[in-house]
C-alpha cells in the first residue's frame, strides 16, 4: 500500500518539472556585462585594404594610446584614419600635427607615436615620405604595423 | 440569480526555449561563417633627436643599404640576396657583433637604413625586424635618403 503511494508521488514529480530559465539568463547577462566593463579594447581602426608585412620579432601591443594611424596602400596612396586621403607632404604633416596636439592636450604624459600601416608591396619611397613628415612635426617614435606569422 | 463570474485571465507565460533555439542557431551560424583576422603587432623604431640627454661615447653608426632588387648591402659588401626570404642571417650576425661592441664601449648603437626608393616595404621591415631581434635589440634607427623639398 505505502509503496504504491510513494511510486505515484515519484511519478508525479518527474512528470512536471518546470525549469526556470530566468535566473540563468540573469547570470549570463551579468557575466557579459562584467567582461564588457573589465576588458579594454585596443581601438585602432584597421584599413582592410592594407596587407601588412611580416616580422616575427614584432610584439602585439598592450595599449594603443597616443597613436596616430597612417595607412599606406600598395599603390602608394596615403590615407588618414578616417578614410581621408592625404595627397601631399603638407597634408600628412598637418594631419599628424593636429592629432599630436589633440593628444598632448588629453594626456600629455604619453608620447605621441606614429603607427604606420604600410602595405608589404609599397615602395620604400612612400614610407620615407611619411616618416619624414612625422619627424618634421616632432613625432619620432614610429611603429610599423606587421603580422608576426606569415599569411 | 446567476451572477456572471469575472473571467480570470490565465497567467501569461513566456516560453523561452524557442528563443534560445534561435539564438544558438545564430551563434553557430556566425561561428562557422566568421574568419578571425590575425592580430596586428608592432615593430618600433625611434628616430634620434637632437635633444638627447647625456652624450654617450661615440660609436660609428652602421649604415645598412637596401637596394632596389631587395639585396642588403653593408659597407659595399652584399649580404643577403634573397628578397623572398624573411630571414637575413648574415645581417643578423653582423648586427650582433655591432650591438656587442656598442655594449662593451657603453655607447648607444645607431643604425641608418638607406633604402632605395623602389625597394619593397617588406624588405625594409625585414631589416627593422632583424634590429628588433632579442640578441640585437637596437631601436635607435634613422632612415636616410629623405627627399629634399
Amino acid at each position: 500500500m505505502a509503496s504504491e503511494k510513494l511510486k505515484a508521488l515519484r511519478l508525479d514529480e518527474g512528470a512536471a518539472m518546470p525549469m526556470d530559465m530566468s535566473s540563468m539568463i540573469d547570470l549570463v547577462f551579468l557575466l557579459l556585462i562584467f567582461f564588457m566593463v573589465s576588458s579594454h579594447l585596443i581601438i585602432t581602426q584597421i584599413d582592410k585594404r592594407v596587407k601588412p608585412p611580416t616580422a616575427k620579432n614584432a610584439a602585439v601591443a598592450k595599449n594603443a594610446t597616443g597613436r596616430v594611424v597612417v595607412n599606406v596602400l600598395a599603390d602608394g596612396s596615403i590615407w588618414a584614419q578616417d578614410n581621408v586621403e592625404l595627397t601631399s607632404s603638407e597634408a600628412i604633416e598637418d594631419y599628424i600635427d593636429q592629432a599630436k596636439q589633440r593628444h598632448d592636450q588629453a594626456s600629455p604624459q604619453i608620447l605621441t607615436r606614429l603607427n604606420l600601416r604600410a602595405d608589404q608591396d609599397v615602395e620604400t619611397r612612400v614610407i620615407k615620405k611619411v616618416v619624414q613628415a612625422a619627424g618634421k612635426v616632432g613625432v619620432v617614435d614610429v611603429i610599423f604595423g606587421s603580422y608576426v606569422v606569415e599569411r | 440569480m446567476a451572477r456572471k463570474k469575472p473571467e480570470q485571465e490565465p497567467d501569461p507565460e513566456l516560453d523561452m526555449s524557442s528563443m534560445i533555439d534561435v539564438s544558438f542557431l545564430l551563434l553557430i551560424y556566425f561561428l562557422v561563417t566568421s574568419t578571425l583576422d590575425p592580430k596586428e603587432a608592432d615593430l618600433g623604431m625611434t628616430m634620434p633627436t637632437s635633444q638627447s640627454g647625456s652624450a654617450p661615447v661615440e660609436i660609428d653608426q652602421m649604415t645598412i643599404e637596401v637596394n632596389n632588387a631587395g639585396h642588403i648591402v653593408l659597407n659595399d659588401e652584399v649580404l643577403d640576396t634573397n628578397p623572398d626570404s624573411r630571414d637575413v642571417p648574415l645581417l643578423l650576425d653582423r648586427l650582433r657583433t655591432y650591438a656587442e661592441s656598442a655594449n662593451l664601449t657603453n655607447s648607444k648603437p645607431l643604425v641608418v637604413i638607406a633604402a632605395d626608393d623602389a625597394a619593397k616595404g617588406q624588405r625594409f621591415i625585414d631589416v627593422l625586424n632583424t634590429l628588433a631581434d632579442k640578441s640585437v635589440n637596437i631601436t635607435n634607427v634613422t632612415i636616410s635618403g629623405f627627399q629634399e623639398e
